[in-house]
C-alpha cells in the first residue's frame, strides 16, 4: 500500500469515528419520538423520528404542530400531547398508545409537509395537524426549507421521505443543496449546526412586549398550501385517519382588523377537504380563555389541560373508526 | 474562484489530475487555461488584463534581452513599469485620485467636479502586477535571462495558487518550476494536503468566526462601546493574520502536491520583538518585494540617517497605497514608518543588532507586547471605513468601561473563547513548545491529522462564509 492511500485509510477511519462517537452521544442527549419525553427536542429531527418498530398492541398518533404543542416552562408531561396519551390509555387500556410530538419551534407549512412525509414510513394509527392561518400566510412560499429554524428541512433529503414530496414542493422550496444532503445523513453536519445555534447569539435589542400581529388573509397560496400538505399525507398514508384542527389563540395577539382573517383557517379548511374521506376539520380556536394563556401566544398549564381534554373525545372517535 | 467553495472542490481535484497525467508544454498550457477559468469564474472579462499584463512583459523582458545600450534598457523598463502601473493606476487609483482632487478644489473654493470613474477592481490586480514588474526588473539587472516561451511566462503570471492573493513570487524561482514538470514524492502530497487542510481550518473555523464578531461591531462603530471596539480590534489583528495566513498555506499546499515550493509568506508575526522584525515575518514575499525593488534601489539605510528615515517612510506610504486606494490604508503604511523609524533610530542609538528569528524568551516579551499593540493601533487605521472613524474608534477604545454593551453576552464570550485559543496557539507553536503537525511523519499519523481536521472544519465552522481580505487588493 503506498503512503498516500494509507494516510487516505486513517483519515476515513477518523471520520468514521468521530461520526459513530456523534451518533451514540446524540442518541444519548435526544430521546426518539416515542419517548416519553414529550416535548424537549430542538434539533436532530432526522434521528428523533427515525421509524421504529412498534409491539402488535402499541398505537401511534403523530401529533405535527408548532411551539403550541410544548411547554415553555415545567417538563413535557404537563403538556397537552401528553396529556391526551395519559387519557387514551386510561380510555383504552388494551392498548399503549404513543403519542409522537412533533412540535417546532416557529414551525412554517413547509415544514409540517416534510413531517406529513416523513410520517409515512411510521404508519401511525393516527395523524394530528393543530395550526392556524398564519402557517398558510403567502410570504411563507418565498423562503427556502433550509431557512426554516428546526432542522426537519433535513428530512426532505432523506429518500424515504423524498418520493412522498411532490415536484412543485422541491421546486418551490428550493430543496436541492447538497449540505442539506450531506446534514440530513451526517450527525457529525447536525452537530455543526447545534453548536452554530448556540454560540452564534443575537444583536441585544430593547426589550418589551412583542408588537400586534397582523394577519394576512387567506389567498389562493394559501389553499395550494392545504391542498400540498394533503396531497403529500395522502400519498404517504392513503387510509390514515387525519385529524386537523384550528389551534387555540389568544385573540389579544392579535390586531381586531386581522382577527377575522385569523378565524379563516377552520372555514377554508373545512369547506375544501368535505368529502375527503378519514379526514375531521375541528375549531378550537376559541376554546382557551386569555387567562389560561402563559404568553402572548402559548397556552399555560391550565391551557394544555383544556385543550387536552377538548381534544380527547374527538380523537378518539377517530380512532374507534377501523382504519 | 474561492478556495473555500463548493466549485473549488470541484475544480481542484481535476486541475491535479491533468497535472498528474500530462507532461511538457501540454501540461503548461493545461495550468495555463485552468488558471484562467480559476481566475475569471465569475469576471471573465478580468482575465483581458491578466493578458496584457503578461503580454506587455513577454515583449519587454525579450527586447531587454537584446537591446545592449542602458539607454534603450531603461526605456524597455521604463515602458513595462509605467504599463503596469498605469493598468494598476486606472483600475485602483483613478477613482481615488478624483474623488482626491474634487475634495481639495472644493477644500480651495475652486469647485472642480471630476467625473469619478467607475470602475470595477480586478481581483489580485496589485499581486501579479508587482509579481511581473519583478520579473521585467530581473531581467533588466541581468539576474535572469527572458523567457522565451509565453505560455510559461504567462503560467508564471496567472498561476493560480497564488494568483489572487500571493505569495508575490520571484521569477527567478517560480519560472524554473514551471518549464518542467517538477518531481515528488508521496511525501510532498501528503504535506500539500496537510497544508491545505490546515489553512481551511484556519480560515473557516478561527478567521470567519472571529470576522463575524468585528463585522458586527465595526459595522457601526459609534454604537458599540469602548470594551466592544477593543475586544473587536484584537479579534481583527488575528482575524486578518489567520486569513490572509490561510490563504497562502492553500496557495503553498496547492503547489506542493504539484512539486512546486511556493515562498513562505508569514512566521508567526506575533511574536516578533520590534517592527523591523515584523516585516520579516508578515506578508515577506511583499515585504521582500519593497526591500528589494524599492528601500534597497532608495539608498536603504546606507545614505545616513535622515535618508533612512525618509526611505522608511516613502517605502510604507506606498506599502500602504498598494493595500488599498483610501486615506486609511496611507496612515496605516504611516504609522509602520512611524515605528520603524523610531526603531532604527533606537537601534542606532543602542548599536542593536538586527534581531534573528530565535523562539522567543522571557526578556523578549516587553518588545513583543510593545510591537503587536503599535500594530493593533495600525489594524484600527486598516478596518475602518474613514481616517475620522478611525480616530473616533481608538478615542472610544481609550476608555473602555462604563458604556452598555450592544453585542450580546454569549457572541462576546465566543469571541473571546476564540481569540484565547488563538492567542495561545501562537505562543506555543510561534515558541517552538507546542506541537506541530509538520513534524508528524508516518502516514497513518497523517491520515488522523486530515481526519482531525475535516472534523473540526464540518463542526464548528462559521456559518457564513467571507471572502479572504486580502482578495479585495
Amino acid at each position: 500500500m503506498t503512503p498516500l492511500v494509507r494516510a487516505s485509510l486513517s483519515a476515513c477511519l477518523v471520520l468514521s469515528l468521530a461520526e459513530g462517537a456523534a451518533r451514540v452521544g446524540v442518541r444519548a442527549a435526544a430521546p426518539h419520538c416515542y419517548d416519553t419525553t414529550r416535548n424537549l427536542r430542538e434539533g436532530y429531527w432526522a434521528q428523533y423520528t427515525a421509524p421504529r418498530k412498534r409491539r402488535p398492541d402499541q398505537r401511534l398518533i403523530i401529533l405535527i404542530t408548532n411551539s403550541q404543542g410544548r411547554m415553555r416552562r415545567g417538563g413535557g408531561l404537563d403538556a397537552y400531547p401528553a396529556r391526551l396519551q395519559q387519557q387514551l390509555a386510561q380510555w383504552d387500556p388494551q392498548h399503549e398508545y404513543l403519542l409522537a410530538n412533533w412540535a417546532m419551534t416557529g414551525g412554517n407549512l413547509a415544514e409540517m409537509i416534510v413531517l406529513a412525509a416523513r410520517a409515512a414510513a411510521h404508519r401511525p394509527d393516527a395523524v394530528l395537524l393543530v395550526t392556524y392561518t398564519r402557517n398558510f400566510r403567502e410570504d411563507q412560499t418565498r423562503r427556502t426549507l433550509e431557512e426554516s429554524w428546526s432542522d426537519v428541512s433535513h428530512l426532505a433529503y432523506l429518500p424515504e421521505v423524498r418520493r412522498h414530496l411532490s415536484p412543485w414542493f422541491l421546486e418551490q422550496f428550493q430543496v436541492r443543496s447538497p449540505r442539506g444532503w450531506l446534514a440530513a445523513r451526517s450527525v457529525l453536519v447536525q452537530l455543526h449546526e447545534r453548536f452554530v445555534s448556540l454560540v452564534k447569539g443575537q444583536t441585544v435589542r430593547p426589550g418589551g412586549r412583542p408588537a400586534l400581529i397582523t394577519a394576512e388573509p387567506w389567498t389562493g397560496m394559501s389553499s395550494r398550501l392545504l391542498d400540498e400538505f394533503y396531497r403529500t399525507f395522502r400519498h404517504g398514508l392513503p387510509t390514515t385517519p387525519l385529524v386537523i384542527v384550528s389551534m387555540p389563540l389568544n385573540p389579544v395577539r392579535f390586531t381586531p382588523e386581522s382577527w377575522p382573517n385569523i378565524l379563516a383557517f377552520f372555514p377554508k379548511a373545512q369547506g375544501r377537504l368535505a368529502g375527503e374521506p378519514r379526514v375531521a376539520v375541528l375549531d378550537a380556536t376559541g376554546i382557551v380563555e386569555t387567562r389560561h394563556f402563559s404568553d402572548d401566544t402559548h397556552v399555560g398549564t391550565e391551557g394544555h389541560d383544556q385543550f387536552a381534554r377538548w381534544l380527547f373525545p374527538r380523537v378518539a372517535a377517530v380512532l374507534e373508526t377501523p382504519s | 474562484m474561492w478556495f473555500h467553495s463548493f466549485e473549488f472542490l470541484v475544480f481542484a481535484p481535476i486541475v491535479l489530475l491533468g497535472h498528474a497525467l500530462l507532461n511538457g508544454q501540454a501540461l503548461r498550457v493545461w495550468l495555463l487555461v485552468m488558471s484562467y477559468i480559476f481566475y475569471g469564474w465569475g469576471q471573465p472579462w478580468a482575465c483581458g488584463l491578466l493578458v496584457a499584463s503578461s503580454l506587455l512583459d513577454f515583449l519587454v523582458t525579450l527586447r531587454l534581452d537584446v537591446a545592449s545600450s542602458p539607454r534603450a534598457r531603461k526605456a524597455w523598463l521604463l515602458l513595462s513599469v509605467v504599463g503596469n502601473l498605469g493598468l494598476l493606476g486606472t483600475f485602483k487609483y483613478l477613482p481615488f485620485l478624483a474623488r482626491t482632487i474634487n475634495r481639495a478644489s472644493g477644500a480651495l473654493g475652486w469647485d472642480l467636479e471630476l467625473a469619478v470613474p467607475q470602475v470595477a477592481l480586478p481581483p489580485g490586480i496589485s499581486f501579479y502586477t508587482f509579481q511581473t514588474m519583478s520579473y521585467t526588473i530581473d531581467v533588466y539587472r541581468r539576474q535572469m535571462k527572458a523567457c522565451r516561451s509565453f505560455t510559461t511566462m504567462a503560467l508564471f503570471v496567472a498561476y493560480f495558487p497564488q494568483l489572487v492573493a500571493g505569495p508575490i513570487e520571484r521569477a527567478t524561482k517560480l519560472l524554473p518550476q514551471l518549464v518542467t514538470k517538477q518531481p515528488r514524492s508521496a511525501q510532498d502530497v501528503m504535506a500539500g494536503i496537510s497544508r491545505i487542510l490546515w489553512g481551511l481550518m484556519k480560515k473557516l473555523v478561527f478567521a470567519d468566526w472571529l470576522g463575524l464578531f468585528v463585522n458586527q461591531v465595526y459595522v457601526a462603530p459609534s454604537s458599540a462601546s469602548g470594551g466592544e471596539l477593543l475586544l473587536a480590534t484584537y479579534a481583527f489583528a488575528f482575524q486578518i493574520y489567520l486569513d490572509f495566513s490561510a490563504y497562502s498555506d492553500i496557495a503553498i499546499g496547492l503547489g506542493r502536491i504539484m512539486g512546486i515550493r511556493i515562498t513562505e509568506n508569514f512566521r508567526w508575526p506575533y511574536l516578533a520583538r520590534n517592527l523591523s522584525e515584523f516585516w520579516r515575518r508578515w506578508h515577506i514575499s511583499f515585504s521582500t518585494w519593497l526591500r528589494d525593488y524599492l528601500y534597497i534601489p532608495l539608498g536603504g539605510s546606507h545614505r545616513g540617517p535622515r535618508r533612512t528615515v525618509i526611505n522608511v517612510f516613502l517605502v510604507m506610504f506606498l506599502g500602504g497605497l498598494w493595500h488599498g486606494a483610501a486615506n486609511t490604508y496611507i496612515l496605516w503604511g504611516l504609522w509602520i514608518g512611524l515605528g520603524l523609524a523610531l526603531f532604527h533610530g533606537y537601534a542606532t542609538l543602542t548599536s542593536r543588532q538586527r534581531s534573528d528569528m530565535n523562539p522567543v524568551r522571557w526578556r523578549d516579551v516587553p518588545g513583543v507586547l510593545l510591537t503587536f499593540h503599535w500594530m493593533l493601533i495600525s489594524w484600527v487605521f486598516f478596518r475602518s471605513q474613514s481616517v475620522g472613524e478611525a480616530f473616533a474608534i481608538l478615542g472610544r477604545i481609550a476608555q473602555p468601561f462604563g458604556q452598555a454593551p450592544t453585542v450580546s453576552p454569549e457572541v462576546t464570550m465566543r469571541t473571546l473563547v476564540f481569540l484565547i485559543i488563538v492567542v495561545l496557539a501562537h505562543l506555543l507553536r510561534g515558541s517552538g513548545l507546542g506541537l506541530s503537525w509538520e513534524r508528524l511523519k508516518s502516514p497513518a499519523a497523517i491520515g488522523a491529522f486530515w481526519g482531525g481536521m475535516i472534523v473540526c472544519m464540518a463542526t464548528l465552522f462559521a456559518p457564513e462564509r467571507e471572502p479572504f481580505i486580502y482578495f479585495q487588493f
